[in-house]
């Protein structure tokens, strides 16, 4: 016996979610079906509004429903360091620990040989935009600590070398291997606050 | 495999993530060829892997295999070399992936044959060193070689006749070898060859790995074998490496 056709589109299309399988899929499919309709509505109109309303900030490259976003319009922030990150979760890590009073640039990635992610699918011309224009005097890059996350700051460090500017990474003495969004408040802060210049 | 707890020595080929904490792995193993396996809490745990799982990794494996699975479960990785020089490199660390995306598709689980983890672990080690380009070209004609995929180069594939200095030479990924002028009509898509680089590929193929380094190629032979092994090897596999993609990308990248 199959599920109505409706409803076995519904869970393929839950199922297509990072980290949930069929299973799971099928018990949140049923979970709506038998939810009230405005509950429905609502979680419809929501999933449509996150595609509509949000779009990347066209200085940071984050995502947000203003643009600029809330951090670069901060003029209370310092705009003249930028903290690179791989991506918005890890922005909103680092975020959630509240010392840093800079601004972020967004990557969307790492450089990933194996996946065919090359240096043209990152926002880094977007980056070197920025520092071309903007007087910026420090950049910290805080991708991960994984070999990708590696690799991609030792290319941007090379990158932005004929640029003269402080340049910095996230201290070491974080475990190799390390996500920068999987990492404590008190973990990032001593890596932030212990960034060391790179050569 | 009989259900039990299993040793390896290997090299991690890629690692994916799967679900919010764990990883799905695939090894070249030296005693049981390529196999796969789920790390769980890969993703979340700082101690238990610590970047050990990260591709091109040479490690001590230690995996539970059960009939029930076709996942082994990954218990321990301990580190032998990690290559570090590889990771602060792009240049590099794409080379390496090359190496292992190649191994990864040019060989099937089940099978084990330890001079590729061999040839592979060599290999990795004189790019973490500091190796040339041509180093890549070498590693593909031994993997080749390995596999009994190697191509016929010290004549006509077709006809068996010597190639000659006279007439030109073209490379069939087809007829899996070097074919002569009035052989390469209907041997498919045709790539010119000098005898230089057919001789050259012959010699490397056999060449000790130690000494290597020693063989100083020309750019004419870089350009021709980079395109006709690619070719063959594409021709093998049946699909493009995206890593081979990636290299392209790199060395054409205006960033
Ligand atoms: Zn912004
Ligand atoms: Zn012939």
């Amino acid at each position: 016996m199959q599920y109505a056709e409706p409803i076995d589109n519904l869970i393929k299309a839950i199922s297509r979610l990072p980290g949930i399988g069929e299973k799971t899929a099928t018990r949140l499919a049923l979970y709506i079906l038998n939810a009230k309709k405005e509950y429905v509505e609502e979680l419809a109109a929501n999933l449509l509004g996150v595609k509509e309303k949000v779009a990347l900030c066209s200085v940071c490259m984050t995502f947000s429903d203003t643009d600029p976003c809330v951090i670069c319009a901060d003029a209370g922030r310092d705009a003249e360091i930028i903290c690179v990150v791989s991506d918005y979760k890890d922005m909103m890590a680092l975020e959630g620990m509240g010392g840093f009073k800079g601004r972020y640039h967004i990557l969307h990635g790492n450089l990933a040989p194996l996946k065919g992610i090359g240096p043209e699918e990152l926002r880094i011309r977007e980056l070197l935009a920025r520092i071309e224009s903007q007087g910026i005097k420090e950049v910290i890059l805080a991708t991960g600590f994984d070999a990708e996350g590696e690799s991609t700051s030792a290319y941007l460090a090379k990158l932005l070398k004929p640029y003269n500017i402080k340049l910095t990474r996230l201290a070491s003495g974080i475990p190799v291997g390390s996500y920068v969004e999987f990492m404590d408040g008190a973990t990032l802060g001593r890596a932030l606050e212990g960034r060391r210049e790179v050569s | 495999m009989k259900r039990g707890l299993y040793r390896a020595e290997a090299v991690v080929l890629n690692s994916l993530d799967y679900s919010e904490s764990d990883r799905i792995l695939t090894f070249y193993t030296l005693e049981h060829g390529k196999i796969r396996g789920i790390a769980k809490g890969a993703r979340r745990s700082k101690k238990r892997f610590v970047g050990n799982l990260d591709p091109t990794s040479h490690i001590n494996l230690i995996f539970f295999h059960s009939e029930k699975s076709e996942l082994m479960r990954v218990e321990e990785a301990h580190l032998i070399d990690g290559f570090n020089n590889l990771k602060v490199d792009i240049d590099k660390l794409s080379q390496a992936c090359y190496l292992i995306e190649l191994v990864s598709e040019m060989t099937r689980e089940g099978q084990a044959a330890p001079q590729v983890l061999h040839l592979l672990v060599n290999f990795l080690k004189m790019l973490d060193d500091g190796g040339e380009d041509c180093l890549l070209r070498f590693f593909e004609i031994r993997l080749l070689a390995i596999l009994g995929y190697l191509p016929h180069l010290s004549g006509c594939v077709t006809c068996r006749q010597p190639l000659s200095a006279d007439s030109k030479a073209y490379f069939s990924s087809e007829k899996g070898g070097a074919v002569c002028k009035k052989c390469s009509f209907g041997a498919g898509s045709v790539i010119p060859i000098s005898l230089g680089t057919a001789g050259f590929l012959s010699m490397a193929a056999k060449f000790d790995t130690a000494k290597l380094g020693r063989l100083k190629p020309n750019a004419v032979f870089l350009e021709e074998s980079e395109r006709i092994l690619y070719d063959f090897i594409k021709h093998q596999i049946g699909k493009e490496l995206k890593t081979k993609k990636f290299l392209d990308k790199m060395r054409n990248a205006s960033l």
